[in-house]
């Protein structure tokens, strides 16, 4: 009978509960997508690199090394020599290396120098690869490959040149206009800062850089691309180094002897680590993502409690009569309880129905767009958990309306005031 | 009134007896009740003139077992309910009382059916169906109006309802408190009637509170509360 009455009561009212539970559901969605999107962000931070061993670039700060690395944030201090690089690669433990060289960009995207072995041994999230989605890899000088981002954003196409510019700023004072590259490869979308980077050979690099002294060019040494390409294009420096090891072991005296290296000042950093490091000072924002996550759901709980405040006392008859007919002041506080329950329980319900319908619809664009698959499971533990606790703090708050009108029920006895 | 003497003897028969019943709403005023010796019959019907203001809700609210009287004995069918708790006191109503009210008797939100089913619900009287359908029957209601919901009734209508539910369960005493003002005069005087003799019907006694003395003709007994009611005057006792 109690269940009856709720639901008799609640249908009653459908407009008012109708809106409580769409404002509650409103909030689980919120609470739950705001949690999935810093679990994946989490995630896909933590795997913006992977299988690399250890990166090495000149003596700096750990976290500064791996965001210019890494996420091409700020600049390096120093460059490494090529000599160093030489040095480091010919080590019995390194399988492979990658070395890169930055400084240079297009339509505010940074240019990336680099070796063929990047698309071979590059790795993010569980070990994936890159791949392309047209063209391949360099072969010439003048060869570029764009990660999925620019060539979208850009709309270029395989086949079209593009002029680089010296330095990072969106909008450069100085152009190699004399050595416009050809787009040979555009990437697909991994969700990393590849996506955001044009891709050209070391050579290149140290092509269009020939004849310029200090960073800029000296206009007595100017040299055509085609007499360029005649020249000795081994790069004197490089800006950073990725090593993939042949056994892992091994990674911490790799690691200790590149920091004791003489000749140079050069570091390096476990990726993972400083990647772990990193998310730690960005803390604040999952916390501050977390708390109005927390507050959105407060507030919606509360905007159900004014609402079950505000029918008390239109229930004042309603009351007086099932305490007539003989019902304890418990049955009252449960029958209020019972209504929030409901409430919220129907609310949860069509939250998690929302959350689930936006991943749906979002996971496709998404992927396409960041190349970020998410998973689109809303029941995981972290969904039940949330659940239950804005369930547990709706019974708290449900336990004041509920006991004034048990008090009521217990004071205003068998007559209504009018 | 009865003496003390036959109160022993004439107890055993009782509805609701009372004894040297006090009820102060604070400490430092006059008691708003204060009964010395009062009771009603089984099966009697008795018709209490009670003008606002004269404590008669402080007085139901005690028989029904929600006030507790600072001072007194409240027996209701030889129980004295001021010794019982709060759920036994609600369990007691729910068994042995049925209540009306002026108006709004039922949940607007339930069907007639469940309004009258409520009672059952609380006393865990076992009724049937057919007796129920039998019961709106004989109050004069139209069958499919069982299924309709509470506020889609006439206050005539609900007010008989009332009666149905108030019955239903077979309570040995029915408190009816002004249960005709909001009817017109011939509903009324019907509603009455069908009202004392389903009572009847059930042996159930009838403790119908007014402030509109010509209604006291239907009643076996009539007490006027200001008189039973010792606060300003001590001469009606004994």
């Amino acid at each position: 009978m109690l269940f009856k009455i709720a639901l008799a009561s609640l249908i009653n009212r459908k407009l008012t509960v109708f809106l409580a539970i769409f404002s509650i559901a409103i909030s689980i969605a919120i609470v739950l997508s705001v949690e999935h999107i810093r679990h994946q962000a989490k995630e896909s931070f933590a795997n913006t690199i992977s299988g690399t061993d250890l990166i090495v670039g000149a003596r700096s700060g750990r976290i500064n090394l791996l965001l210019y690395s890494v996420f091409r944030i700020g600049n390096a201090t120093n460059n490494i020599s090529w000599r160093s690089y030489q040095a480091i690669k010919q080590q019995q433990e390194v399988l492979w290396t990658i070395p890169i060289s930055l400084g240079d960009s297009h339509e505010g995207y940074r240019v990336l120098g680099t070796v063929n072995d990047y698309f071979v041994h590059y790795r993010y999230r569980n070990k994936n690869s890159l791949s392309f989605k047209s063209g391949a890899e360099f072969k010439g000088v003048y060869d570029v490959v764009l990660g999925s981002a620019v060539a979208k954003k850009l709309q270029y196409e395989i086949g079209q040149k593009i002029v680089l510019a010296h330095g990072v700023a969106s909008v450069s004072f100085v152009n190699h206009d004399d050595k416009p590259f050809t787009i040979v490869g555009i990437l697909n979308a991994t969700g990393t800062p590849v996506d955001k980077t044009v891709h050209i050979s070391l050579a290149g690099m140290e092509a269009i850089h020939l004849g310029w002294r200090n960073g800029v060019p000296n206009p007595g040494l100017k040299i055509n691309a085609q007499d360029a390409l005649n020249k000795d294009l081994t790069p004197k420096n490089i800006t950073a180094v990725y090593l993939g090891l042949k056994n892992r072991i091994s990674t911490f005296s790799v690691q200790r002897r590149i920091n004791d290296t003489k000749q140079e000042p050069l570091m390096a950093i476990l990726p993972g680590v400083v990647l772990s490091e990193l998310w730690q000072t960005m803390n604040i924002i999952e916390k501050i993502l977390a708390l109005i996550a927390g507050l959105v759901a407060a507030t919606s709980l509360l905007g159900m409690i004014t609402m079950m405040l505000s029918t008390i006392k239109q229930r004042d008859r309603e009351i007086a009569v099932l305490r007539a007919i003989g019902a304890p002041a418990k049955f009252i506080f449960g029958l209020i309880q019972l209504e929030v329950i409901a409430i919220v329980l129907i609310g949860i319900a069509l939250g998690i129905g929302f959350f689930w319908g936006g991943m749906l619809l979002s996971g496709p664009i998404i992927s396409n767009v960041y190349g970020l698959t998410l998973t689109t499971n809303p029941f995981t533990l972290a969904t039940g958990l949330y659940s239950l606790i804005i369930l547990l703090v709706a019974i708290i708050f449900a336990c004041l309306p509920a006991s004034i009108v048990y008090r009521q029920s217990l004071r205003q006895g068998l007559t209504v005031k009018e | 009134m009865t003496t003390t003497a036959t109160t022993a003897n004439l107890k055993k028969s009782n509805a609701i007896s009372m004894h040297d019943v006090k009820f102060y709403w604070s400490k430092t005023t006059p008691p708003t009740l204060n009964i010395k010796d009062w009771h009603i019959d089984k099966g009697q019907s008795v018709f209490l003139y009670g003008r606002s203001g004269s404590g008669k809700s402080t007085l139901l609210n005690i028989i029904a077992g929600i006030l507790e009287p600072q001072q007194g004995v409240v027996n209701i069918l030889d129980q004295d309910i001021t010794r019982l708790g709060q759920v036994e006191k609600d369990r007691f109503r729910a068994r042995h009382m049925g209540v009306i009210f002026q108006q709004f008797n039922l949940i607007p939100y339930l069907s007639v059916v469940d309004n009258i089913q409520l009672s059952q619900t609380f006393s865990a009287a076992k009724r049937s169906k057919e007796q129920m359908v039998h019961l709106v029957e004989q109050l004069g209601l139209p069958a499919d109006l069982l299924l309709r919901k509470a506020n889609q009734l006439s206050v005539g209508q609900q007010q008989r309802v009332a009666v149905a539910r108030a019955l239903h369960h077979q309570p040995e005493i029915i408190i009816a408190d002004e249960p005709t003002s909001a009817l017109d005069t011939e509903t009324r005087d019907e509603f009455i009637e069908l009202l004392l003799q389903q009572a009847k019907t059930n042996n159930s006694a009838v403790l119908f509170v007014s402030h509109d003395k010509s209604l006291a003709c239907y009643f076996d007994q009539t007490i006027d509360l200001q008189k039973l009611n010792a606060i300003e005057s001590h001469h009606h006792a004994v």
